[in-house]
């Protein structure tokens, strides 16, 4: 087996399309899983205890089944009940409703961290809970949880390969095609995990420096 | 409304878990009184407070607060649950100093004091900026108007605080053992600031503390509870140097002691 250079500037062109696929599907579910997350953080944290179990046994749903079976589901069997999505829709809804299962987690033990006097003090003076919650809690629970969420963010970056298996034109499916085609795989698939490693390190690094940017604020 | 008294507790039950903190209180305070509770941990001395402030609801019983209900409405003959609008009215009457501060981290101590003014009594915030610049300046803290509260010592955290319930201009002030997370030195340099207070505004005043020399100065009426009920209660002097009471007697030797 021999490295085509030839083959790899042919290719990358191709390759950096799907990458576009790959950035915008994360970007988008993470946006997705972020909302979703607080939402359901919000939701855990009212005194209603029937809200509390329905969204304990939906958030358990979501992390005991398989990420790949959840796509497969939102895109192969939901037609069958008459509800079509395009495959990138679906691809990004499946990955920001998968992974709000695991930020809601990491936002529910930042706001457990906070101490219950912040609660008090807040109605003390007259703050209404939403209030409370947007201005006083939330500021105070978001700093020290970005290490966590940006791991979030970049298993679900290393998770975009899985829409392939729902035609969605990322890289990995690019690369597949490509070695089916000229039955090179060596190059397209080195190319592709370079590619994944590179972006990875490079959102490590934004996430340590929004990290240190917001503890300089304090 | 009616101004005759200021708080009424009548007949209030709370429990926690299994624990039955308070067991058919009842208490009356006056306007522009000051009384000082006092009493061994788990007593129920701060969750008086904290049933006050509406932090928690009572398990049975009514309080009253300028005559009127708390946490019910009367119709026609019909006790109802108030709602939130009315509970949030009565929680306006009444601010809260805390033993930790319970100071905004994220918030300079300017903020800090202007963030309810602005947020809940929709104040401008240049106005808000300029009462609550005054406020520091009561507290003895101008300078510190642009600091982080982590900057500061525990006796400035404690004066930002009452700075802070002060913007809401209450009727009514909950202190609960605001000197005890602080050095004794520093302690009666906020105590100090509180006897000034108390002498210049007409606010009715509630203390959970420790402090017996500052109950002596303060209170016009000493309040000793122990195991969720009022044991004994009357002027400082009568509690403080002539208990009739023997678990007072017992308790206030063992302060002694400590102190």
């Amino acid at each position: 087996m021999t490295w085509d250079w030839k083959l790899v500037w042919h290719i990358l062109p191709m390759i950096l399309r799907g990458m576009v696929i790959t950035i915008e599907a994360t970007v988008l579910g993470m946006l997705l899983a972020l909302v979703l997350g607080l939402i359901w953080a919000g939701l855990l944290l009212l005194p209603n205890r029937c809200i509390f179990w329905t969204m304990r046994a939906v958030i358990e749903f979501i992390r005991d089944t398989p990420l790949l079976i959840q796509l497969f589901f939102c895109y192969y069997v939901l037609p069958e009940i008459g509800i079509t999505i395009p495959a990138l829709v679906t691809g990004i809804a499946v990955l920001g409703i998968n992974y709000s299962a695991y930020t809601a987690e990491v936002y529910r033990a930042g706001l457990q961290n906070i101490p219950s006097g912040q609660w008090d003090a807040s109605k003390a003076l007259n703050f209404t809970p939403w209030q409370t919650f947007i201005r006083i809690i939330v500021p105070q629970a978001l700093p020290p949880i970005v290490p966590a969420m940006g791991n979030n963010l970049i298993a679900m970056f290393k998770d975009t390969p899985l829409l392939s298996t729902i035609t969605v034109m990322e890289m990995l499916n690019r690369a597949m095609i490509i070695g089916d085609k000229t039955f090179h795989y060596l190059e397209p698939l080195t190319i592709v995990g370079v590619l994944f490693l590179l972006m990875s390190l490079l959102a490590s690094g934004m996430i340590g420096i929004t990290q240190r940017t917001l503890l300089v604020r304090r | 409304m009616n101004m005759d008294t200021s708080i009424q507790f009548i007949n209030i039950s709370k429990s926690y878990g299994g624990n039955m903190v308070l067991n058919g209180l009842n208490m009356t305070i006056a306007p522009k009184e000051h009384v000082v509770i006092i009493g061994p941990s788990g007593s129920g001395k701060s969750t008086i407070l904290r049933l006050l402030m509406t932090l928690e609801k009572p398990d049975s019983g009514e309080i009253l607060i300028e005559g009127e209900n708390v946490w019910h409405c009367m119709r026609r003959d019909q006790k109802l649950h108030a709602d939130p609008a009315h509970i949030r009215h009565m929680r306006s009457k009444v601010g809260m100093v805390f033993q930790h501060f319970n100071l905004f981290p994220h918030l300079r101590v300017l903020q800090n004091i202007t963030e309810a003014p602005v947020r809940v009594l929709a104040v401008p915030r240049a106005e808000a900026n300029r009462r609550a610049k005054e406020l520091l300046d009561r507290v003895g803290l101008a300078d510190k108007y642009n600091a982080w509260p982590a900057e500061l010592s525990g006796g400035q955290k404690q004066r930002v605080a009452i700075a802070r319930a002060l913007a809401l201009q209450p009727h009514i002030m909950l202190f609960d053992e605001i000197t005890s997370a602080l050095d004794p030195e520093i302690a009666s340099q906020v105590l100090n600031l509180v006897l000034d207070l108390a002498r210049q505004t007409d606010m009715t005043m509630l203390f959970v503390t420790h402090q017996m020399r500052f109950a002596q100065q303060i209170a016009d009426r000493v309040v000793f509870f122990d195991q969720g009920t009022i044991v004994e209660q009357g002027t400082a002097s009568q509690v403080l140097e002539s208990p009739t009471q023997p678990r007072t007697r017992e308790f206030l030797s063992n302060v002694r002691m400590a102190s």
